[in-house]
């Protein structure tokens, strides 16, 4: 079995004196949709950091293709195909949105681009119209669009989306999730992390849910679904 | 008051003012991309103005500094970066200030060892070495308008570099988001070694454009370094264009205020800086966050 595109063993990280992670295994696989779910400060925002090396590693390993990474600095982990949407969308506010897409360009580790800019455009129009608008003259909608769309211009073989429809409008949310559905048929390995429980269900192929740093239940979504306790006590829906 | 003199004030000031962008450009660029408050900026000012006198007093040929210094400047802002700065940019400011203060006096140390501690005055080149009628009863000097002319060519490819090609969007980008750019997959070590070099370079050149229009002597990077402080702060930090306008305003008002408001003259620009940051306290042109 090829080995995961990314994976975490033992993982633990925190701030300051305080330990958030403890002690977590995670796993994706090539073309697997992970939804990551947890209640606020369960610390899913410091696992996708950890995993990124924003945040050292306290204790633990993570790996990419089966190779340990732990101490590797974050571009080059974003060089081995694993792609963000952090929380609070990261949008350049000083480049444009064309400058924010071509900034981020560059083809997948076999020299090929199945994301090229016309591709990226066509799934989101919107951004084709606002081309020569600045990050902060966007809508919280284009901004989400961008960062997503940024994400794919590296050609991605993992996309990690932290919070991807917060602060949208409810039709912008059906909108960010028939992309992200789009991007999962083209075969692109994701992590998702959102408060719209069902909404992950019904694009991952896993859910891992996080509680107060570690992971407590991993199954399949429609296991989770037939589970109301579960879902009342980790997710609280 | 007279006209003309006003005009030359005005011409006076602008110079003065495109030298500060020079110098302020790579300072704040520095400041903004890798947060490192680089007191011996100064310094490769001064550099630049030794070398332009050094070359003139062995050649004779002033314009060949120019070159030098971008060359130079590159080089020697490289070497430091790879050698030194890049092991300060995580570390505490107070570090950083000891790091680039100590420089201060490595450099002012050298100079002294290798050309003493006089005041040297550097010849206008032959060829500029003139005024230029400017109206009928008014001429200005052939050599500080030359100066404007490459401060202005220079700014415009600053400009053109920072607004127009991807290294520049990088730039702006990781004066905004560091973060942001190491997720995106790029390596801040090459932009933050260009960022470094450049603006070494343009520093030197500044020093070597200045030299002729005021002699060269110890310490002389520092009063500008202050200056330029301020510029940087006015325009906001990391601002490219930011620091042209305010530089230009700042070389006006410093300019003006000395040759019309002598008594307060050294406080002008201060005061300017404290009403803007009162009213904009990132700067007039702040990247956004
Ligand atoms: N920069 C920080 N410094 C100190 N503590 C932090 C920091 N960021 C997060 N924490 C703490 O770490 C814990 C986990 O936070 P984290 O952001 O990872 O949670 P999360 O699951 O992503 O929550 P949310 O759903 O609110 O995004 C929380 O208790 C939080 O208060
Ligand atoms: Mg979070």
């Amino acid at each position: 079995m090829t080995p995961p595109i990314l994976e975490a063993r033992g993982l633990q990280a925190g701030y300051g004196e305080g330990l958030v992670l403890r002690g977590v295994d995670i796993a994706v696989r090539p073309g697997e949709a992970i939804g990551l779910m947890g209640r606020n400060g369960m610390g899913k925002t410091t696992l996708i950091r950890t995993l990124l090396g924003q945040l050292p590693a306290r204790a633990g390993q993570v790996l990419a293709d089966g190779r340990d990474i732990t101490r590797e600095a974050t571009f080059r982990r974003a060089q081995r195909g694993i792609a963000v949407v952090p929380e609070g969308r990261g949008v350049f506010a000083s480049l444009s949105v064309m400058e924010n897409l071509l900034l981020a360009a560059r083809p997948d580790a076999d020299g090929r681009t199945p994301w090229p800019l016309e591709r990226v455009l066509t799934t989101f129009p919107r951004l084709a119209q606002r081309a020569r608008n600045r990050g902060d003259q966007l809508s919280g909608g284009e901004q989400q669009m961008l960062a997503i769309g940024r994400a794919l211009m590296t050609n991605p073989r993992l996309l990690i989306l932290d919070e991807a429809t917060e602060g949208l409008a409810p039709l912008l949310r059906d909108e960010i999730w028939r992309t992200i559905r789009t991007i999962r048929e083209a075969g692109l390995a994701c992590i998702v992390v959102d408060k719209t429980v069902g909404a992950v269900l019904s694009v991952v192929d896993r859910a891992e849910i996080l509680v107060k740093g570690s992971l407590v239940w991993s199954g399949r979504p429609d296991a989770l679904r037939a589970d109301p306790e579960l879902m009342h006590r980790h997710l609280g829906v | 008051m007279d006209l003309s003199g006003l005009f030359a004030q005005v011409l006076n000031g602008l110079q003065y003012g495109l030298l500060l962008f020079l110098i302020s450009s790579g300072l704040t660029l520095i400041f903004g991309v890798m947060g490192v408050i680089n007191l011996a900026h100064g310094s490769m000012f001064m550099i630049g103005a030794y070398l332009a006198y050094v070359i003139a007093s062995l050649t004779g040929a002033l314009w060949l500094a120019l070159p030098l210094a971008v060359l130079g400047g590159l080089a020697m802002g490289a070497a430091l970066e790879a050698g030194l700065f890049r092991r300060f940019y995580k570390r505490e400011h107070l570090d950083q200030v000891l790091l680039t203060f100590a420089l201060i006096l490595l450099f002012e140390e050298a100079r002294s060892a290798m050309l003493g501690n006089d005041f040297h005055a550097v010849p206008v080149p032959a060829i500029l070495d003139f005024s230029v009628p400017v109206t009928a009863e008014f001429a200005y000097s052939a050599y500080r308008l030359a100066v404007l002319v490459v401060c202005l060519f220079v700014a415009l490819l600053m400009f053109l570099g920072i607004e127009r090609t991807r290294i520049g969007s990088a730039v702006r980008a990781a004066a905004e988001k560091p973060e942001m750019v190491d997720l995106l997959g790029l390596d801040a070590r090459r932009i933050h070694l260009l960022v470094f070099a450049v603006g070494t370079a343009l520093a030197m050149l500044a020093g070597a454009l200045a030299a002729p229009l005021q002699s060269v002597y110890p310490n002389m990077g520092e009063s500008f370094l202050i200056i330029c402080f301020v510029v940087v702060v006015v325009g906001g930090v990391g601002s490219i264009a930011g620091a042209f306008w305010a530089a230009l305003l700042i070389g006006l008002v410093d300019t003006l205020g000395k040759a019309y408001l002598p008594e307060i003259a050294g406080l002008v620009v201060y005061l300017l800086m404290a009403g803007v940051l009162l009213w904009r306290p990132s700067g007039l042109f702040a990247p956004g966050r």
